[in-house]
């Protein structure tokens, strides 16, 4: 099967890029970083005899890029499924809400994401079974002073997807979003937090196992369903003042 | 405007593998060539790999510790050339489980497989018979080095010949080593025979070995090294023959636990000391004159005989260990010996295990290669140890003998100027380099570099 991979080069996106080739599938992979795709490419090639079209852009210049990706699943064979595993976070996204910011984080958190899913839904909709994989954030389970940009970007992916998922209920394609923890990344390093760290090789490996079933919105690791309810449980008197 | 974070930092605690120096310390951990490249600020910084390197070599010296995991990709693989070009990051355990899938394999693999490409490269380290494959060196046909001065240098034995040189076995204060490329060895067999041969003495284990070096895959000793007259010195020559045929590279793709400096000082006090040093010397001994004289065994297992049997480690805990690895000249061995004798008796020298193997080489740099014979001491680290290790560094200086840096976490630098002729000229070549000396480590500072 073919998987289109984009953010691939670093962190989730690799680890998935390694469990979707070891399991014999093909792979289209966009990154921005250019020299890491090449390596990662090469490496699934030759680590696991993997097909791998690998597509240098980043998702912030535009869309025209999903034309590559068009013509690289137009080369490999029809496309299975897309897996979006990109998402930025900065330390200044702190409410002082700087308009380019704000923009900046939306483009690569949800807009890019909601591009690529729909261009690509009509020709997944004919295969029998795909999917489409988005990974959200605990940070958009309540918004706080921290990372208010981000959180919002990705509580309007998880939107987006609960309703593409309803949009295609009765299709042979899976909408999946998976809610992140902390994974240890270096998104997540230099963290400090006593909540352990997920693993991003198990995340991989359980969305490959899973990529075919119903599950809708996931969690991962899984006890932060529980936090979450915990978070949003929280009165508002006592939650304007916590600070985390 | 994008939104691209840089680097980020994380505090950790680093012992060096044989528990002798810790230091509160900052990591970086890039994922990526843009990280990699921007992570450079007024600190020092110094590469780590797995971090197995018994002196600390990959942290301390007020350096920034840049960890370099996450560099393990295949860039190339060409197995009609016998090639193979790895990021600095892969393991030897990642390495051969894909060289071995064309018959190909690394002639120079030290006896852990989580040991990584870069730490071979920068430690130059020695395999199973460096009597007839050499040390690390003889496989980088060249390597990309970064040094935030200097950019991305791509480095061999004739492109830029003298960093190419000053990087292998330069424990790292070059800059960091990105990937190399490797030239490999036909595997031809997935099996290896062991002939065991009983030695009464060391100075007969030298002979014995000496002579199977050149004509076996590889020829190593076992010793009772416990301070008793009566036994010291006792043991077994282990002769391994590759098997032609029966290649499964899948069994070559072998888990197992893994251990880290930390997890191997996890046990709060060593159940090592003499009494139990000596319990486990007599009973090896008995038990290995009972099992059959010639055994077979996986490669991986030959290979790499503590991936799976790390308890050994293990039970050193939290004091630790002391390794004494040092190469003396065939013509020395013998006084050397009587006199290693000598002093651990005299001292009830809590010595665990002692091993030697035949090694042929340049005494070059810094680099622990020279002709002769390869001993290692393993003992339990107390302060009856480093009162003793004070003593073997003399016997040291006075018989020639080359001790191995990254081995020794407290080795002076005294000793090192008497035992290493080019010492002076790698600190004046680094110097030429790196005149800012950006790449620094406890090691480093430790010897005046």
């Amino acid at each position: 099967m073919i998987y289109a991979i984009i953010g691939a080069s670093a962190g989730v996106g690799r680890a998935l890029a390694s469990a979707f080739a070891s399991a014999g599938h093909d792979l289209i992979l966009v990154a921005s970083d250019a020299r890491d795709l090449r390596a990662l490419a090469s490496d699934l090639e030759i680590r696991h005899g993997a097909r791998v079209a690998a597509i240098a852009a980043d998702v912030n210049d535009g869309d025209a890029y999903l034309d590559e990706v068009a013509a690289a699943v137009r080369r490999l064979g029809a496309l299975d499924g897309m897996l979006f595993p990109l998402g930025a976070t900065t330390d200044d996204d702190d409410g002082r809400f700087d308009p380019r910011l704000v923009r900046a984080l939306s483009r690569v958190n949800y807009e890019a994401v909601v591009s690529a899913a729909t261009r690509f839904l009509p020709e997944l909709r004919e295969r029998p079974r795909a999917a489409l994989v988005a990974f959200g954030s605990v940070a958009a389970v309540r918004g706080r002073s921290r990372n208010v940009a981000y959180a919002a970007a990705k509580r309007a992916l998880q939107s987006f997807f609960e309703s593409l998922r309803h949009a295609c209920a009765d299709s042979p394609v899976r909408v999946q979003l998976y809610v992140l923890g902390y994974v240890d990344t270096e998104q997540a390093r230099g963290l400090r937090s006593r909540i352990p760290k997920g693993d991003p090789t198990a995340l991989a490996r359980r969305v490959c196992r899973d990529v075919h079933r119903d599950l809708g919105v996931a969690y991962y690791p899984r006890f932060w369903r529980l936090l979450a309810g915990g978070v949003r449980a929280i009165p508002w008197p006592i939650y304007k003042r916590v600070r985390f | 405007m994008t939104a691209r974070p840089g680097v980020r930092e994380e505090p950790a605690l680093l012992v060096s593998f044989d528990g002798g120096f810790r230091e509160r310390t900052v990591c970086h951990r890039p994922d990526r060539y843009r990280l990699l490249e921007s992570d450079v600020d007024a600190r020092p910084r110094i590469a780590r790999g797995g971090g197995y390197s018994y002196a600390a070599a990959s942290f301390g010296g007020g350096s920034v510790t840049v960890e370099m995991q996450k560099f393990n990709r295949i860039l190339g693989f060409d197995p009609a050339r016998r090639t193979i070009e790895v990021e600095a990051g892969m393991t030897l355990g990642e390495l051969l489980a894909v060289t071995a899938r064309a018959s190909l394999w690394l002639p120079v693999l030290p006896g852990y497989p989580g040991i990584t490409v870069g730490g071979c490269i920068a430690a130059n380290v020695h395999g199973k018979n460096p009597f007839r494959d050499g040390t690390f060196r003889s496989c980088v046909a060249d390597l990309t080095l970064f040094h935030p001065d200097h950019g991305f240098r791509r480095l061999s034995e004739t492109e830029g010949a003298t960093v190419f040189e000053l990087t292998c076995g330069g424990y790292g204060l070059t800059g960091i080593v990105v990937s190399a490329t490797l030239r490999l060895e036909p595997l031809e067999g997935g099996r290896v025979t062991v002939k065991r041969h009983a030695v009464g003495s060391l100075p007969e284990a030298v002979r014995v070995v000496q002579d199977l070096a050149g004509k076996s895959l590889f020829a190593y000793t076992w010793h009772d090294a416990t301070p008793r007259r009566r036994t010291f010195g006792r043991g077994y020559v282990y002769e391994g023959t590759l098997e032609p045929g029966g290649l499964d590279a899948r069994r070559l793709a072998v888990p197992y636990r893994v251990l880290t400096a930390t997890a191997r000082a996890r046990l709060p006090f060593s159940l090592w000391n003499t009494a139990s040093a000596r319990v486990f010397a007599s009973g090896y001994w008995h038990l290995e004159r009972h099992r059959p004289e010639v055994v077979t065994a996986d490669v991986f297992d030959a290979i790499f005989p503590f991936a799976r049997r790390s308890a050994y480690f293990r039970l050193f805990g939290r004091p630790g260990l002391v390794e004494y690895q040092v190469i003396v000249t065939p013509d020395r061995a013998e006084s050397f010996l009587a006199e290693l004798g000598h002093l651990l008796r005299s001292a009830g020298a809590p010595s665990v295990m002692l091993s030697m193997k035949a090694f042929a080489g340049e005494p070059r740099l810094l680099r622990f290669e020279r002709d002769g014979v390869c001993l290692t001491l393993n003992l339990e680290r107390n302060g009856t140890t480093l009162g003793l290790l004070a003593r073997l560094d003399e016997l040291t200086i006075e018989t020639g003998a080359r001790p191995n840096i990254i081995k020794d976490s407290r080795l002076p630098l005294r000793v090192v100027r008497a035992c290493y002729a080019e010492h002076e000229r790698f600190r004046r070549e680094l110097a030429a380099f790196d005149a800012r000396r950006r790449f620094r480590s406890e090691l480093s500072e430790r010897l005046g570099l």
